[in-house]
């Protein structure tokens, strides 16, 4: 087995191994269709939904805003920067800036609001 | 409306005419979230920070950035600083009643490799307006 598979291997028994710690979320994909200047107005993007499972590390709610650091394999969601959002217990949060992606677990935070 | 919605809206006319769409410049606004901009492009954003000549009038500046590719020099920057010129400089835009965005001369600044994406190079492309209304 080459390193990559094994690492990769281990990465899905830790997750298996989270069992019901970990949560099913829903990532939102907005496909990008530009700007109308003359309505000023964002064109209605079509949206694609990606359900993963996801490991919350942590949550800071400091009364404005909830911050919820993420935890996901690579595996599962592929470029985590074409999305825009995640659907957390039916709470809607933005992605935050800068993920780190390892090629085996993604590293996210997301804002609600 | 007011006269900064009114001055934003007259100013990003020129971006909604077909002729600008032809020219196939990719083109948004300030505060927009893009992905995948594989090209070229430029944000447009409306400055109206200057005193107008009445209270519901304003000045300021149409800032536009330009982002073309790193490492390839700075024609395809000047060509399209030229092509804006071509669609704002000392023109006037009037959307609807009695008011006018008037734009005068430009400029352009080299500003160096972007520092969010260091892969494009990126250009200001600056002209003054003044927005004017009569008052009804």
């Amino acid at each position: 087995m080459s390193l990559r598979a094994s690492i990769q291997q281990g990465v899905d028994e830790a997750f298996d191994a989270i069992d019901d710690i970990a949560k099913m979320v829903t990532f939102i994909r907005k496909t990008d269709a530009g700007f109308d200047f003359s309505s000023r107005e964002k064109v209605d993007p079509e949206s694609c939904y990606v359900v993963c499972k996801c490991y919350v590390r942590d949550t800071e709610d400091n009364s404005e805003v909830i911050k919820k650091r993420l935890m996901l394999k690579t595996i599962d969601i592929g470029d985590i920067t074409a999305f825009d959002s995640v659907e957390i217990d039916g709470i809607k949060y933005r992605l935050g800036p800068n993920p780190r992606d390892d090629s085996f677990v993604v590293y996210v935070d997301v804002y609600n609001g | 409306m007011g006269k900064y919605t009114n001055a934003e809206e007259q100013a990003y006319s020129v971006f909604a005419l077909a002729e600008w769409k032809a020219e196939d410049i990719l083109t948004f606004p300030a505060n927009y979230v893009g992905k995948d901009i594989t090209k070229d492009y430029i944000r447009v954003q409306v400055i109206p920070s200057g005193e107008g000549v009445n209270r519901i009038s304003v000045s300021g500046i149409l800032m536009v950035d330009i982002f073309v590719e790193a490492g390839k020099g700075t024609k395809a920057l000047t060509d399209i600083a030229d092509k804006l010129d071509l669609y704002l400089c000392n023109k006037s835009f009037k959307t609807s009643g009695p008011s006018v965005t008037q734009l005068f001369n430009s400029s352009l600044q080299l500003r160096g490799l972007d520092q969010d994406n260091p892969g494009l190079y990126r250009g200001v492309y600056s002209i003054p307006f003044i927005y004017t209304e009569v008052p009804q």
